[in-house]
């Protein structure tokens, strides 16, 4: 990690004459990622033309240029880079010999080739991004009040990305060239009518209106392995193919086209701008559902009532400015997956047998689903907009019940179709909740001014149906299978998206919880605190503490994590442990100006929710020796433990009571050494935060002297970004999702291994000449 | 210009309707479909290509290598045992053992190691048999197919389309051995809803088989096919296959009490029961078909076919090395075998019939490293890199039943494993690498590669030995025994066992007697031909002999406990002495010998040499090593029989190392936790529970009491 630059810079030209406006903008940014070996670049230009032709022909232009450079590195090894121990110097101390063998399968995390360091600077990966789009549109005013326009938009980009890995990890460098080019294009055509002729208390329009999407991209890579050891990126790069010929792949991807088409009318009534109301209706049609099932409709409508307009609402005028009730209902779809999941796919991928090159043909693990059909979103809204005392309070309150029928789903399939999964429309869900914004101008005057804006929302999700048989639940992957319960994040009616699953923990066995028997040195359970129960995988030595330890099941033991066992089956029982996703959020925002220093202080919140700490999990597994010589996070320092040092310098073990008294006096958490994962409610953590995400202060430089060097407007300005947050989280973030092991199922707030949120500063000015 | 406005309002509309159904019909022709990969030839044979693969990476990494077969067969008999403490692999251990004679079954977390994720045996088996599926029904469907299909005799067409038969026959065939019944799916892409009697299973497999074998060509012979490679399906592995499976068909097997059992015809299955349901296993029964004969027969039939048509598999009955530069003498051809396929990647063992192919550092490979010699190295860059050693030799076999002059008891049980250059003792303690997890599988070792891989673990480049021709001999043996063919059963036993003693010492009539059989006598033999290789288990299962070998290392195990614990040491019958103490001394091999790593040793005195087939590569340094010890071998004293003078070898240098005391140390894994509880006579679950998304997706429920979810 490193503290980072950025740079941007723009600059912008505007001109030109009634009938003719120009535009153009140039901008730069160079923004150095805080971790070492990466960072990303943008140039962009962007040219625009207004031009109108006659009265009643009008046309512009509009291009666009970017390039985007992406500098990348080896995240795996960096993720988890206070793991890496490098104490070879103390194990030649301890043990009188450099073997790093000594940690078995840990020995990973003291060897050289791991430092996560090395790893990063053996790693190189750049890619370039270019992209250019024009833009053209034609405006026509028909007849009076009818206006059709045509606006067509076309679009190329390239991208090249280069993975150089010198190595020292892998035990072989590599390099692999990817470059892939598509288009994009964007057909509208919209007719739009004010029907005229109309008293001056009705107003109808009527709006026609026709989309064409289209987009394909096509890819190709080279891969080889092997390169001489004096080769750099450079020179691999540019000698591709001189290399050990045998790992060597090449691969060339035509693209999917991706098209899809739409039509759709809007009709707007207003009378006396009191009140208003529209319908729209849409018929959507896409190239990633089977023939029978591309087109879809959604209807919506939606009312408002200015209620302030009222006459018998005149006496309030003298306060209220504004009071409007707004009603809709709608529906809207999503095809947000990829083409061809409707059909059977084979696909080829070469593979080395005994030397030699063999290309094959593989069906794709996807059941293809003829059936999948649009997603669709039912939305309903009541909504109300007021505004008082002249504006300075202003606000809306919104009521909405959501919901999204036949979700797009990944899930399992019967493995003896020779498949392994298939999309599906497989649930329903739902999200019902308020939305509340409200802002208070306090001050308003020539020098000062200070307002307040707030928002609170209020969500609630819930899983209304799932599709029978289909099983939707999700396994994270930071403890591979070694998961207890297999399953953490769970899908069930009733319940909303992100619920998770696991053991509820009342902290650790205590010796108090056994009865110890000096004479065998075994400990026994007491009776009443066989309501609990311990997971995961020990030691033999100890399980072995507890007298009925039969040589083969998990039993409690002094220091074993304790679980609600409600059956009293001798296993902790799998329970709900909470849901992610916080029902309550918002932010609040104070800005205002003190002559020419200007100033804005934005916090946001959330009050609820869960943190799933898979880090703090994580460091309690022992993962047989794997783990062996990593480092771990802070919470292992207070684990139970079962070792002391004795006079000559030794480790002992030792399980007898005054021992293990002795030991563990500022001991708050289980022993570290499960060789399972085991996902306990102790670390499914609240996530309420509250976060200072933006301060600003700024100041604008009187105009009289920017004016004698041609400058109309100038102010320079301090920002900083996530500045504190206030958590009970004992993670770095409670603010977390690290994308899930499995495809497609959500697991907000899992929190392992994510990059972290950096706190930024940025200084600035901006010049307008 | 109300024209010119319809008229654009009509282009608009044409657009937007007209061919919007053209439209929304997207393809790339780098997406095909079945139709086009069935198209031709070239496509077809890259579909079964692809068959292949997602065998080889099955076999590799879920059946064999941390899978099914990895988990029990290389350490679960009377041979084989696991290296670590019982309660450290539980996963694995309990159905390993049996599930503590069924008691364990219930509770058993059936995704603990079979994970859940669409990575486990079974969804992987499956995504085997639906691309057989795929290149069958495509072959089926085209005319060339059909035409080679009518002919019935040997053709190209013919051949792939054997090949796929035999892609699924051998999925289907691992699928029964570690699940029972299983569902029955012919028909790529199609769910078959429920599963069906594993009988029938074995007849529609069979008969498939039987059917294809004159359209294919001997191994070596296939046309398009280089005459050396041994990694494609010939007609030489589907005799074996018929072979393989008609003896299994035949077997007794613990099947479920909620299951109507049925043949390839539809008729119920007649059993004949051994021993008692299992109570603690939902009744689960343990018999055989009554019509086990029929099979026999067949299995009779298609093994001497594999003999008559072995193509380019060979069965060496003399060793064909000469002695090497540094003296090494061989004289092993049971160890040819291995030194074959521990040498060049792309090399085949002369012996075999079909192996899987792994690719010199490119995936993970379970010889050296989980069925190997064991090696405390680290995971990359070490001489040799680490080798787990999964497979574990009983202590009590090793022993007490190998005879001491079987040639193959050295070639087969390491007592010695390395690391870094230099060869250490296996502790009996429980563990793993060469720390401990007591005698390992010798079999596979890094240092007797011609290109052992240092740069990682796990990546040696052997291949997967599938299928060989000793396996033909001992089938076609029993096969013979079965249906009274004595003389030709006993003529191919011979063949087995002769070549691996020195002349006159095999005294295969004495071993029929002591064996009780010549039945019993080839599935023992089959024992000590591929002792450590995972064979055994299901040998004694489908057999039925799995009780009585239970038994019988238990209880030499017990009295070998007895004995160390009374006198400190322990006579076998066979006059090997197990010592609760053993001497050994870091030498200079090279100096004294001319080599680092030894062979075939006749000089039972010798302590550098004896046992034989240890020590360490001749020449690490040529691989990058760095070391510059010299004292790289062990000299052993008192393997077999007490040493006579301890004193004296401590005078010259030897150090005393615990041996059989560590055996007493760790009494309860040797002893108690050898297929705890198993009583003799109820039902084995040998068999795994089906991972829940599989169950719940396929529609059916676990049998022999295990958990659904």
């Amino acid at each position: 990690m490193r503290t980072a630059n950025s740079w941007n810079h723009d600059v912008s030209i505007s001109g030109g004459t009634e009938k003719t406006k120009i535009y153009a903008a140039f901008n730069y940014t160079d923004d150095e990622g805080i971790r070492i070996n990466s960072g990303y670049k943008r140039m962009g230009a962007n040219f625009k033309i207004d031009q109108k032709i006659n009265k009643k022909l009008s046309v512009d232009f509009d291009l666009r240029y970017a390039k985007t450079a992406l500098i990348g590195n080896h995240f795996d090894n960096a993720t988890s880079a206070y793991r890496y121990a490098p104490i070879d110097a103390d194990i030649i101390e301890l043990y009188g010999t450099n073997d790093p063998n000594l940690l078995g399968m840990g020995s990973q995390n003291v060897e050289e080739s791991y430092n996560p360091y090395t790893a990063t600077k053996q790693y190189d990966y750049n890619k370039d991004v270019y992209r250019v789009r024009a833009r053209g549109g034609l405006s026509w005013d028909v007849i009076k009040g009818m206006k059709l326009r045509s606006e067509l938009s076309l679009g190329r980009n390239w991208t090249e990305a280069q993975t150089w890995d010198g190595g020292q990890v892998s035990g072989i460098n590599s390099a692999k060239l990817e470059k892939s080019n598509g288009y994009n294009v964007r057909w509208v055509n919209t007719l739009n009518y004010e029907v005229q002729g109309l008293s001056k208390d009705h107003s109808v329009s009527v709006l026609l209106g026709q989309e064409i999407l289209s987009s394909k991209s096509n890819s190709s890579s080279y891969y080889g392995q092997g390169y001489p050891e004096e080769f750099t990126k450079k020179i691999a790069f540019g000698q591709l193919t001189m290399n050990d010929v045998t790992n060597a792949a090449y691969n060339n991807t035509i693209g999917t086209p991706v098209h899809s088409s739409s039509v759709f009318a809007r009709a707007n009534y207003s009378y006396k701008g009191r009140y208003m109301l529209t319908g729209t209706f849409r018929y959507d049609g896409s190239s990633k559902f089977a023939p029978n099932e591309h087109w879809a409709s959604f209807p919506a409508v939606a009312a408002a009532w200015r209620i302030s307009d009222e006459s018998w609402m005149e006496e309030t005028s003298d306060w209220l400015d504004n009071l409007k009730l707004r009603l809709s209902y709608g529906t809207s779809g999503a095809d947000n997956i990829s083409a061809s999941l409707w059909k059977g796919t084979w696909t080829t991928k070469s593979i080395t047998v005994d030397g030699n090159t063999v290309i094959t043909y593989v069906p794709g693990s996807m059941k293809p689903n003829p059936d999948l059909k649009w997603e669709t979103t039912t939305s309903r809204n009541l909504g109300i907009d007021f505004a008082f005392l002249n504006s300075r309070v202003r606000g809306s309150v919104d009521f909405y019940y959501n919901s999204t029928d036949d979700i797009l789903m990944q899930v399992p399939c019967d493995a003896s179709t020779g498949y392994e999964y298939q999309y599906d429309n497989v649930g329903e869900t739902s999200n019902k909740g308020i939305e509340l914004s409200l802002a208070y101008d306090i001050v308003r005057s020539d020098d000062f001014n200070l307002s307040v804006n707030m928002n609170y929302n209020f969500n609630r999700n819930n899983v209304e149906k799932v599709l029978e048989g289909a099983r939707c639940d999700t396994h994270n992957g930071w403890a591979s299978s070694m998961l207890q319960p297999y399953y953490d994040y769970i899908i069930r009616e009733g319940e909303p998206v992100g619920t998770i699953q696991g053991y509820k923990s009342h902290g650790y066995f205590t010796l108090d919880d056994f009865d110890y028997d000096a004479a065998t040195g075994k400990y026994t359970l007491h009776e009443d605190q066989k309501k609990y129960a311990t997971a995961g995988n020990y030691p033999a030595a100890l399980l072995g503490m507890n007298a009925d330890y039969d040589g083969k099941s998990v039993v409690p033991f002094p220091g074993a994590p304790k679980f609600e066992d409600d059956d009293k089956d001798g296993e902790a029982d799998e329970k709900i442990l909470g849901h992610a996703r916080a029902e309550h959020t918002g932010g609040f925002n104070i800005s205002g100006n003190y002559k020419a220093i200007d100033f804005s202080i934005g916090f946001t919140y959330q009050i609820g929710g869960k943190v799933y700490n898979a880090n703090a999990m994580n460091s309690f597994k022992g993962d047989k020796d794997t783990n062996a010589g990593a480092n771990r996070l802070y919470y292992a320092g207070k684990a139970f433990r079962y070792h002391t040092v004795d006079a000559n310098g030794d480790l002992v073990f030792d399980t007898t009571p005054d021992a293990l008294r002795a030991i563990n006096k500022g001991t708050k958490y289980s022993t570290m050494m499960s060789e399972y994962g085991v996902v306990s409610s102790e670390f499914i953590e609240d996530a309420s935060y509250l976060r200072l995400n933006t301060m600003t202060v700024g100041y604008t430089l009187p105009r009289n002297w920017t004016k004698k060097v041609g400058v109309t407007n100038a102010r320079v300005y301090v920002t900083g970004n996530n500045l504190f947050c206030l958590t009970g989280y004992s993670g770095l973030d409670p603010d977390v999702t690290t994308s899930s092991a499995t495809g497609g199922f959500p697991t907000p707030g899992y929190d392992f291994n994510s990059y972290p949120k950096s706190r930024s500063f940025t200084v600035g000015a901006n010049i307008t000449f | 210009m109300k024209k010119l406005l319809y008229t654009t309002l009509g282009v608009v509309g044409a657009v937007t309707f007209a061919a919007c159904d053209d439209f929304l019909e997207t393809n790339s022709p780098s997406v095909v479909d079945a139709d086009f990969v069935f198209s031709n030839t070239t496509t077809a044979r890259a579909a079964l290509e692809g068959g292949y693969e997602a065998w080889r990476s099955t076999a590799n990494s879920y059946v064999f290598g941390a899978g099914l077969f990895y988990a029990a067969d290389i350490a679960g008999s009377d041979i084989e045992r696991h290296p670590e403490a019982y309660a450290n692999q539980k996963a694995r251990h309990i159905p390993e053992s049996f599930y503590s004679n069924g008691t364990l079954t219930s509770t058993y977390d059936i995704d603990s190691y079979s994970s859940n994720d669409n990575s486990g045996a079974y969804v992987k088996l499956f995504d085997v048999i639906g691309k057989a599926n795929a290149v069958i029904q495509g072959i089926e469907e085209s005319a060339s197919g059909k035409e080679a299909i009518a002919a019935g005799t040997q053709s190209k067409i013919g051949q792939m389309y054997g090949e796929a038969i035999a892609l699924r026959a051998t999925a289907y065939r691992e699928l029964i051995k570690y699940y029972g019944d299983v569902p029955f799916a012919t028909v790529f892409g199609e769910a078959t809803g429920g599963l069906a009697p594993r009988d029938s299973i074995y007849d529609c497999i069979l008969a498939d088989l039987i059917k294809v074998e004159p359209m294919m060509y001997p191994v070596g012979k296939i046309p398009g096919v280089a005459a050396t490679a041994k990694n494609y399906f010939s007609q030489t592995y589907v005799d074996g296959l018929i072979g393989r499976i008609a003896l299994e068909a035949a077997g007794y097997q613990t099947r479920r009490s909620d299951i109507t059992y049925r043949d390839g015809k539809g008729n119920e299955v007649q059993f004949e029961k051994l021993g008692q349901a299992n109570a603690n296993a939902d009744n689960a029964f343990y018999a055989r078909r009554s019509d086990y004969k029929d099979l026999y027969e067949m299995a009779k039939t298609y093994f001497k076919n594999a003999i008559d048509h072995a193509g380019s598999a060979k069965f060496y009955t003399v060793d064909p090395r000469a002695t090497s530069k540094a003296g090494q003498v061989f004289g092993n051809p049971f160890q040819y075998f291995f030194q074959q396929m521990m040498e060049d990647d792309a090399a085949y063992a002369d012996e075999s019939i079909y192996e899987y192919p792994m690719q010199y550092n490119v995936s993970s490979d379970e010889r050296t490293y989980s069925s190997g010699r064991p090696g405390k190295g680290g995971t990359k860059d070490a001489y040799p890199c680490k080798c787990y050693g999964q497979a574990r030799i009983n202590p009590a076999y090793y022993y007490g039943i190998f005879d001491p002059n079987d040639m193959r008891r050295d070639v087969t049980v390491a007592v010695t494993g390395t690391t870094e250059g230099t060869e250490v003792i296996l502790p009996f303690t429980p563990g793993s690498q060469s720390n401990g997890g007591g005698l390992g599988l010798n079999k596979w070792d890094d240092n007797r590669m011609t290109k052992p891989n240092t740069i990682a673990q796990r990546k040696s480049g052997i291949n997967g030995p599938y299928m060989r021709m000793a396996e033909i001999y001992l089938g076609y043996a029993e096969a013979c025994a079965v249906t009274g063919d004595d003389a030709t059963a006993k003529e191919y036993l011979k063949k087995i066992r002769e070549r691996s003693f020195p002349a006159g010492l095999a005294k295969t009539d004495q071993f029929i007697t002591d064996c009780g059989s010549l039945f019993n006598a080839i599935i023992e033999e089959r024992g000590f031909e591929y002792a450590g290789e995972g064979d055994r288990r299901f040998t004694l299962i489908r057999t039925g002999r799995i009780a009585w070998a239970i038994k019988r290392i238990k209880d030499l195990t017990t009295a070998m406990m007895d004995g160390l614990q009374a006198d400190g040491y322990y006579q076998f019958d066979n006059d090997n002495i197990i010592s609760n103490t053993i001497y050994t001394k870091a030498v200079d091999a090279k100096s004294e010998k001319g080599y680092r790593l030894t062979t075939q040793c006749t000089d039972t005195t010798d302590p550098i040499t004896y046992p034989g087939w240890r020590g360490v590569n001749d020449d690490w340094s040529l691989f990058g090593w760095t070391g510059t010890t010299t004292t790289t071998n062990l000299a052993i004293q008192g393997l077999f029989a007490p040493v006579a003078d301890a004193t004296a070898l401590t005078n010259d240098g030897y150090k005393a190392v615990a041996w059989g005391s560590d055996l007493l140390t760790n009494r309860t894994e040797y002893e108690t936790n050898l297929f705890p509880e198993y009583d003799y006579v109820s039902a084995p679950v040998y068999l795994w529970p089906i991972c829940p998304n599989a169950v719940a997706t396929g529609g059916f429920h676990n049998g022999y009491g295990f958990k659904d979810e």
